[in-house]
């Protein structure tokens, strides 16, 4: 088989192309990708037809790529591949009241996310494995088999960074978890004392539930100043507890000793696991070679002038066993091209809130049920 | 351990994985077997470290994709693989 346009973007620097070529190879793979999924997925395909998009003419607008709402995921099994190939099933964790995503992947899929998460991780860490400890349970005390809960299935591809891996928490009563404080203390401080360049990886809020709060609340503090921490999944929580980044940052720092430069925030979702989208020094998430990113306006669904929040939608040519190559999101955030303070150009974008608004939300909701209504693939 | 025998090369991997030795052939890749998942992965990388003493980068982890390509980069880090 020869190697695809996707394929070959996946061999790309993620962040140092020049910006006139990554736009040339990204939509190539981009239309090879609409391409596959129109003719494999109905719902895809159907999706098309709806903003009149041809797949056979050369995609010149990516803008014009039809985009599923992230809450079809929720409502539909979507498959583009035959069930036959699918390895694993991702299930999101469900919030109250909403059913979770179920997101199918074949070894394709499986392959394209291990290579997109390693070319950002190396960008961002150095090609070199470091001791991780990871602010989670051991997932070999979790539940295996081929459906896995997405918060695990997103630790288990970072793990790929790790030389050697220590978990900070363990399961608790009632299937909570709780600081394995002892881990913590040894973990820590042997890397101080050796002078290891370790990296604390884990989500947001358990980061600062179970490390930050409990070490400030022992008074402890360390010194690493090699130190790097990567969080992903959202502010939600810590924004409710009116928590916000830089105040984070500055804890964080303060009680590990490290350079706040090295915190770095990742946004990313199930829908499009692999792709994972670090701050920048200026703050700033810049869009890798294998993604774009649009800013919609939450009632017309039209593209927004840069600067202007609107819903973000995100573009990938990764999925290959399910239609998640165009994705509209429930996030609001704000998109902007040219260079960067930090030295990269292209286009980057923050992260500004959640849709919470009932009218925005209800607008990816009501296009989900329009798509639902003309039947799905359901297998 | 820069030269092993390739008996010696089946059986680390082999103990890896839980199975035997007679498993472990070049076109072997994860998946195939139930052991070679994600997270038996990241246990090979660690084995071959530590048997061999040295690191791979994420690059190079990912790389593996069969039993032939764990050859490979053993023999870029200088792991000669005799036949007895």
């Amino acid at each position: 088989m020869t190697q695809s346009a996707i394929e070959r973007l996946m061999h790309e620097p993620p962040f140092t192309l020049d910006a006139a070529v990554k736009a040339e190879r990204f939509r190539e793979a981009m239309a090879e990708a609409v391409r596959h999924h129109f003719a494999n997925n109905e719902l895809f395909r159907r999706q098309a037809q709806r903003s009149g998009f041809d797949p056979n003419e050369p995609l010149k607008d990516l803008s014009r790529v039809p985009f599923l709402p992230m809450a079809i995921f929720k409502r539909l099994s979507l498959l583009s591949v035959p069930e036959a190939e699918i390895v694993r099933t991702l299930q999101s964790s469900a919030t109250t009241g909403s059913q979770p995503s179920r997101i199918a992947l074949d070894h394709v899929t499986r392959q394209r996310q291990a290579q997109a998460l390693v070319a950002v991780l190396t960008h961002v860490l150095g090609p070199e494995r470091r001791p991780f400890l990871v602010i989670d349970a051991d997932p070999v005390s979790a539940a295996t088999g081929s459906t896995l809960p997405a918060r695990q299935a997103a630790l288990r591809g970072f793990l790929i960074a790790a030389s050697d891996t220590a978990y900070a928490l363990r399961p608790a009563a009632q299937g909570s978890l709780e600081a394995d404080e002892d881990q913590i203390e040894s973990v820590l401080s042997g890397w101080q004392s050796s002078g290891t360049s370790g990296c604390i990886f884990g989500f947001t809020f358990l980061l600062y539930q179970y490390l930050l709060e409990r070490l400030e609340a022992k008074k402890r503090t360390f010194r690493l100043g090699d130190l790097a921490v990567l969080h992903i999944g959202g502010w939600k929580k810590l924004t409710q507890q009116k928590i916000s980044k830089p105040e984070l940052n500055r804890r964080l720092a303060q009680t590990l000793g490290m350079s706040e430069r090295h915190i770095i925030d990742l946004y990313g979702f199930t829908e499009q696991m692999g792709v994972v989208y670090p701050d920048c020094a200026e703050g700033w998430k810049h869009v890798p070679v294998f993604a774009e990113v649009f800013a919609r306006d939450p009632r017309t669904l039209g593209l927004v002038p840069d600067g202007t929040d609107g819903l973000l939608q995100f573009l990938t040519p990764i999925p290959h066993s399910y239609p998640g190559i165009s994705v509209l999101t429930d996030d609001l955030g704000r998109v902007r091209a040219g260079r960067c303070g930090c030295g990269t150009a292209g286009t980057a974008f923050q992260v500004t809130g959640r849709a919470s608004d009932h009218e925005v939300r209800g607008c990816g909701d009501v296009l989900a049920e329009e798509l639902q209504a003309g039947g799905g693939s359901r297998p | 351990m820069k030269t092993v025998t390739e008996q010696q090369f089946k059986a680390i991997i082999a103990a890896v994985f839980g199975v035997e030795p007679s498993v472990i052939v070049d076109g072997l890749r994860p998946g195939q077997i139930p052991a070679w998942d994600s997270l038996g992965h990241l246990s090979l990388v660690s084995e071959l470290e530590r048997s061999f003493s040295f690191t791979f980068s994420m690059e190079e982890s990912l790389g593996i994709n069969s039993v032939a390509d764990i050859r490979a980069v053993l023999a870029k880090h200088g792991v000669t693989i005799t036949p007895v």
